[in-house]
């Protein structure tokens, strides 16, 4: 079997950082071993160096909150839907390929039999998806934290002047969102419904969207359906359990409209023609 | 469409209004706010936002003074509207118009001989500007610019319409609503007053005009009489 590094425990210390031990499963050389210890809003990136490279170190908190800046705001525990994604990676005693896992949302694990039980549901679920009702989403993270956006943030009042700005997206944060995440979901029927407003005839199109439990979403996330490349806005989550982890999530989303500065958002630009 | 100067006109109504649109109702006094603030958003004023009969946001909008962002500007509660959920918008409304006094009963004159009377109100309506956007600062500094530019053209603007009075725009709060994703709503509001003018004549003094036309005529029928009197 290949070396891997397992995550044994994450613990959130709420509001001040999060508490990480992991343990190398089939270590394949002796020695010491480095790790190198990576945070994030998305498990997709872009990764923020925490711990580079640390010699046989097997545990790591990540206390918050960091050095403030003008140009950047620090990541928080400040709300109660605050997703971090933690990547570790290890560097054997000899130096070659790393090997690397990638760590969801904090949470606490399961054991034995539950954890096999979850595993079950959700490789139910996921076959599903892929043979039955799933379709492809691109789940795009909205930003929390990180450099503010240069062209229309104002720092004083702490306002979003563009709404349509392509730099944040309207998110005051640049570049506004995450990578995308791919993963299967299935759609609800989509209402059309519409109702006279000062605002003319707006429309509204909610509607529910399952996916599996990765990754995390949280309200103002934005998904993508690749197949038709409409473009959602998550409102609310209910995340289904087990034993305090999550299974599933049933996500409450709203269609976006199509003068929305997030169908700038570039998803996927190798198909053709590129989704924007 | 061209630069308001409304023709010389000097009346609530913007030219060329459909023809049943009466100067000073409802609907023209909505156009002429509507038409006042697309003004302000024409490509030539250099703002972030520019007003454009076709919505169709551009692929170069980079919501700056020379890729400027598209922004809709249209009477509110409109049914007729197919461009849906788009912001950055402006919409336009009018609330109850009243007809104040300012005379008792609101006669201004007579005419004796005839029994006519003038009559002279001034209606009062407030309009409520509303400037809808996906953030609350661009919501607040589109309001503010609509503010301003209402505050400081009002003498213009009531001189070049006809308005007796245009009061001090109020800047409200920016406020947020829940539409397909979270909104944010300025509102700008002030009262017009326009001048209402009508007269009357009474049916009794005509009708006996009509009867002492007959008499001196010395036609006997007086069928034929008003045939050649009034029937021409």
């Amino acid at each position: 079997m290949a070396m891997t590094v397992e995550i044994t425990r994450l613990l959130p210390l709420f509001p001040r950082g999060v508490f990480l031990q992991w343990d190398l499963i089939n270590p394949t050389e002796t020695g010491s071993f480095s790790f190198s210890v990576y945070r994030s809003g998305s498990p997709e990136g872009p990764w923020e160096p925490l711990l580079l490279g640390g010699v046989d170190i097997y545990n790591y908190s990540d206390v918050l909150p960091v050095v403030s800046t003008q140009a950047a705001t620090d990541i928080n525990q400040l709300s109660l839907t605050r997703g971090i994604f933690y990547r570790i990676t290890v560097t054997p005693p000899s130096g070659c390929d790393n090997d690397v896992e990638v760590v969801s949302v904090v949470e606490p694990r399961l054991e034995g039999t539950q954890r096999l039980l979850k595993r079950k549901i959700l490789r139910d679920e996921s076959i599903t998806f892929k043979k039955l009702n799933g379709v492809e989403i691109a789940v795009v993270k909205r930003m929390h934290w990180g450099p503010r956006c240069t062209k229309c943030w104002d720092k004083t009042t702490k306002a979003v002047v563009r709404a349509n700005c392509i730099t944040c997206y309207g998110t005051g944060f640049a570049p506004g969102y995450f990578t995308p995440v791919l993963t299967l979901g299935r759609r609800g029927t989509l209402p059309a419904a519409k109702q006279i407003a000062p605002q003319g005839i707006a429309e509204f199109r909610p509607t529910q969207v399952t996916i599996l439990d990765a990754p995390k979403v949280e309200p103002d996330d934005v998904l993508v359906f690749l197949k038709d490349n409409k473009r959602f806005v998550v409102r609310s989550v209910i995340q289904t359990e087990l034993k305090t982890v999550g299974v599933h999530q049933k996500l409450e989303v709203s269609e976006l409209a199509r003068s929305s500065v997030e169908y700038r958002l570039v998803v996927d630009p190798s198909r053709i023609p590129p989704l924007f | 469409m061209g630069t308001i100067d409304n023709q010389g006109q000097q009346l609530p109504r913007i030219a060329g209004q459909q023809a049943d649109i009466a100067v000073g109702s409802p609907l023209a006094i909505v156009a002429l706010f509507s038409e006042i603030i697309r003004e302000r958003f024409r490509p030539e004023n250099g703002l972030a936002w520019v007003w454009d009969e076709n919505s169709t946001p551009k692929v170069t909008e980079e919501n700056t003074e020379d890729q400027p962002r598209r922004i809709v500007i249209e009477p509110a509660f409109n049914e007729n509207l197919e461009v849906r959920n788009f912001r950055p918008a402006i919409y336009v409304d009018k609330g109850e118009t009243a007809a104040g006094k300012i005379a008792i009963g609101n006669f201004v004159g007579q005419h004796l001989p005839s029994g006519f009377r003038a009559f002279y109100a001034l209606g009062t309506a407030p309009i409520d500007i509303e400037v809808v956007s996906d953030s609350k600062g661009e919501s607040a500094i589109i309001g503010d610019i609509v503010w301003f530019y209402m505050l400081a053209g009002r003498d213009i603007i009531r001189a070049t319409f006809g308005l007796h009075e245009l009061t001090p725009p109020i800047l409200g709060r920016t406020v947020p609503f829940e539409g397909d994703k979270g909104q944010w709503s300025t509102h700008i509001t002030f009262e017009v007053q326009f001048d209402l003018r009508w007269t009357t004549v009474p049916m009794g003094s005509v009708l006996t005009d009509i009867v002492m036309r007959y008499r001196d005529s010395n036609e006997p029928n007086p069928d034929v009489f008003l045939l050649k009197q009034y029937i021409k």
